[in-house]
C-alpha cells in the first residue's frame, strides 16, 4: 500500500516540480533550500574535496535547462557495502532519536550515534550473525540474484528453452586459444558454494552507485542508489531495502524515476525533510558562533543521509564540526 | 628468474562481460518507436569500461550511450560502437554471425591499415551489439561483440607481475602524473621509455614516428588501460598488439614489455601489471585471419542474452502492479 501512495505522490510531485518556478534568490540561511546555482557551487566544492564524486550529464533528452549542461548531477561509482543493514540494526544502545519538535514521527533516528565504543560489538555481531544472515538475509537475495533479467527468464520455463534455439555453433571464438575462460569456470563452483550458504563464506560485498540530483520541487539535493551484487547484477528493490535503515525503508527511501536517466524507478532518499534538517544544522552552527557556507551543503548533506544508509561506505574526506 | 617462471604460455585475454542498465532499453525503445520505426540502419552508440582495480572487466551501456557526445568519467574509457537492431526475430536468428563479425572486422582492419590509429589510439577500441527488440512483450535479445583479429597468437613468458617490482615509487608517481596530462584519446594506448631512474611517457605517435630508434626494446613499455583485474591482461590489449605488429614487423621474434594500467580510485597506478609478451618468429599475420569477440552468454554458450523488461515497460504489467 505504501508503495502505491508513494508512486501516486511521486507523479503528483513530478507535475508540481514541473510547475514550480526555479528558485532564483538564495534562501539557504532562512530555510535550508538551494538555488540551482548554489547546487552547482556546492557540487564543485564536493568534487574538489572528494575526487570520487564527479559531474555527469545524463541523457541528452533529459538535460534540465536550469543547470549547466555538463553539470546536471553528481555521482560516484562502486561504493562498497559489506554488511546488510539488518545485521547491525537495532543495537538500541547505539541509537539516538534526533528530535525535532515539528516532526510528528519523532525526528531522525541516528543508528550509530554512540558508535565509537561500540565498534568491536558491531564486528562481533556480524560474526555471530553470518550464519543467520546467510540463511535469511542474503540467501533470499540468492534466489533473486538474477534479478530483473535472469530471474524472469528462468521463471518462465518456456523462455529459457527458447534461448537454446539461439545458440550458435561454428564460430571462430569456440576454438580461439587466446581467450581466458578462467573467470567463467571459477564462477560456477562459486555459485554452487553460495547456494549451500555455509556461513563461513567471505562476506558478500555489494556495491552501489550513488547519484545526487537537484530536486526542483523541494529545492534540495536528492540522493539516488543503484545497487549491484558481487556478480555485478542489479539488486532488486527488496534487496536494496536490506541496506536501508529499517526505519527509513519505504518511508524515506522510495522508488521514483530519475530526472536524468530513463528506465524503471530507482531508489532514492526522499528529500521532503532535507531542508528542515539542513536548517536545523545551520541554526546549530550559527548558535555556536560559527557560520556555514552554502558550498559545504553537500558535504553536510552526505553526512546526514548516511543515517539512512549506514552500511554503504562512501568516503568522507572532510570533517564537519557542528560546534 | 627460475625456470618455472619462464615457461611460455599462450596469452589469455580476459574477455569483457557486458552489463546493460535498464535505462538503455528504455531509451532504445523510445528511439525505435518514435524515430527509427522500421528503419534498420545501425546506430552509433557509446559504451564504457573501467580500469579501476576494484571492478572486473565489465563493459557497460546505459541510457547515455545514445548521447551524441560520450560522458567523460574518471577512470572509465568511452568506446565508440554500433548497435545493429533487427526488426524480426527470424532475421536476428538466421544471419550468419561469423560473417557479420568478419565483415565488421574487415572494416576495422582497413581503417587500421591507414595508420590513423597511431595519432588517435582510442579508435582501436570497438564493440557492437546485435539485437532484436520484441516490443510486444518487451523482451530484448542482445549479443555483444568485441571484435579482435584471431591472429597473431603471442605468448606470455611470465604471468602478470606487479608494476612495483620494476618501477620505483618515484617512477610510479611520475607515470600517474604524466598519464593524467595525456589527452583522453591518447590515454588508451601509449608508451613509456625507461632509462636508468627516469621514465618518459610518450604518445604512440611520438614513439612510433621517430625516425631513428636506438633504444633497446627492453627499455620500452607499451601501456594499455587494462579492464582486467586478474593475472591475465584484458581484451583491449589484443587489437593493440595486432595493430602494433602490423605497423612494426621488426617486433616479430622479440620479447616486448606491456603494462596493463590499473588505477585505484584515487588515481594511483601501483596495482598495474607488467606482462612480458613473446612474439614468435613464425607469427601468423592478422590480415587473412578470422575475427573473434562474440561474448558468451550466462551459460557459457555462444548465444544472445535476453533482457525481459516487461516489469518496467509493459503498460499492461505496469497497470497490474500499480493497482
Amino acid at each position: 500500500m505504501q508503495s502505491v501512495i508513494n508512486s501516486v505522490k511521486g507523479t503528483a510531485l513530478e507535475v508540481a516540480g514541473y510547475l514550480t518556478p526555479v528558485l532564483k534568490e538564495s534562501k539557504f540561511q532562512e530555510t535550508g533550500v538551494l538555488t540551482p546555482e548554489e547546487f552547482v557551487a556546492a557540487g564543485e566544492h564536493l568534487v574538489h574535496h572528494c575526487p570520487t564524486w564527479q559531474w555527469a550529464k545524463g541523457e541528452d533528452a533529459k538535460v534540465r535547462s536550469y543547470l549547466p549542461a555538463d553539470k546536471q548531477y553528481l555521482f560516484t561509482r562502486n561504493v562498497p557495502c559489506y554488511r546488510r543493514c539488518k545485521q547491525i540494526e537495532y543495537c538500541e544502545d547505539k541509537e539516538k532519536v534526533i528530535e525535532d519538535e515539528q516532526d510528528a514521527d519523532g525526528g531522525w533516528v541516528d543508528t550509530h550515534h554512540y558508535d565509537n565504543a561500540g565498534l568491536p560489538t558491531v564486528e562481533e555481531k556480524v560474526c555471530e550473525m553470518t550464519l543467520e544472515a546467510a540463511d535469511t538475509g542474503d540467501s533470499d537475495g540468492e534466489g533473486a540474484a538474477g534479478d530483473h533479467e535472469d530471474d524472469e527468464d528462468e521463471d518462465e520455463d518456456g523462455e529459457a528453452e527458447d534461448m537454446e534455439e539461439f545458440q550458435e555453433s561454428g564460430l571462430l571464438d569456440e576454438v580461439d586459444p587466446s581467450t581466458d575462460l578462467a573467470q567463467r569456470k571459477e564462477d560456477k563452483p562459486k555459485s554452487v558454494n553460495k547456494s549451500k550458504s555455509d556461513g563461513d563464506e567471505i562476506i558478500r560485498t555489494r556495491t552501489y552507485d550513488l547519484h545526487i540530483t537537484y530536486d526542483k520541487y523541494y529545492q534540495t539535493p536528492r540522493l539516488w542508489l543503484i545497487g549491484y551484487d558481487e556478480d555485478r547484477t542489479l539488486l532488486s528493490v527488496e534487496q536494496m531495502y536490506e541496506d536501508v535503515s529499517q526505519d527509513h525503508a519505504k518511508k524515506t527511501v522510495t522508488m521514483e524515476s530519475h530526472p536524468h536517466l530513463s528506465g524503471p524507478s530507482m531508489a532514492s532518499v526522499h528529500p521532503c525533510r532535507h531542508a528542515e534538517v539542513m536548517k536545523k544544522i545551520i541554526e546549530t552552527v550559527t548558535e555556536s558562533g560559527g557560520e556555514m557556507g552554502v558550498h559545504s551543503y553537500l558535504i553536510v548533506f552526505l553526512k546526514f543521509v548516511q543515517t539512512v544508509i549506514p552500511t554503504i561506505e562512501y568516503d568522507f574526506t572532510q570533517n564537519f564540526a557542528m560546534n | 628468474m627460475s625456470d618455472a617462471d619462464n615457461r611460455e604460455e599462450i596469452i589469455q585475454y580476459v574477455p569483457f562481460i557486458s552489463f546493460v542498465h535498464p535505462s538503455f532499453w528504455h531509451t532504445l525503445t523510445e528511439i525505435k518507436l518514435n524515430i527509427d520505426k522500421l528503419n534498420e540502419t545501425s546506430k552509433p552508440i557509446y559504451g564504457r569500461f573501467t580500469y579501476r582495480d576494484d571492478i572486473g572487466a565489465v563493459f557497460e551501456v546505459d541510457g547515455t550511450s545514445f548521447n551524441k557526445v560520450p560522458e567523460t568519467e574518471h577512470l572509465y574509457t568511452s568506446v565508440k560502437g554500433t548497435i545493429i537492431n533487427k526488426n524480426t526475430v527470424e532475421e536476428f536468428k538466421s544471419i550468419d554471425k561469423a560473417a557479420l563479425l568478419n565483415s565488421v572486422g574487415k572494416t576495422i582492419w582497413e581503417n587500421l591499415k591507414e595508420g590513423t590509429w597511431i595519432d588517435k589510439p582510442s579508435s582501436l577500441l570497438n564493440f557492437f551489439i546485435f539485437s532484436f527488440a520484441d516490443l510486444k512483450k518487451f523482451h530484448y535479445f542482445y549479443w555483444f561483440a568485441f571484435p579482435a583479429p584471431s591472429q597473431p597468437t603471442v605468448y606470455l613468458t611470465r604471468k602478470g607481475s606487479c608494476i612495483t617490482s620494476a618501477f620505483t615509487n618515484k617512477q610510479l608517481e611520475d607515470l600517474a602524473q604524466s598519464y593524467k596530462a595525456l589527452d583522453d584519446e591518447q590515454k588508451c594506448f601509449f608508451s613509456i621509455i625507461k632509462e636508468n631512474d627516469t621514465i618518459q611517457v610518450q604518445t604512440l605517435a611520438q614513439f612510433l614516428r621517430q625516425t631513428e630508434c636506438h633504444l633497446a626494446i627492453n627499455a620500452v613499455y607499451f601501456v594499455f588501460q587494462d579492464p582486467s583485474n586478474g593475472v591475465n591482461p584484458g581484451w583491449a590489449l589484443r587489437v593493440f598488439l595486432a595493430a602494433l605488429l602490423d605497423y612494426c614487423p621488426t617486433l616479430i621474434g622479440c620479447n616486448i614489455n606491456v603494462i596493463g594500467l590499473r588505477c585505484n580510485i584515487f588515481g594511483g597506478v601501483e596495482n598495474s601489471c607488467i606482462f612480458s609478451v613473446k612474439i614468435p618468429v613464425d607469427v601468423t599475420k592478422s590480415d587473412a585471419a578470422g575475427w573473434v569477440g562474440w561474448e558468451r552468454n550466462d551459460k557459457g554458450n555462444f548465444g544472445p542474452k535476453l533482457a525481459n523488461m516487461s516489469a518496467s515497460l509493459d503498460p499492461v504489467v505496469l497497470a497490474d502492479t500499480s493497482s
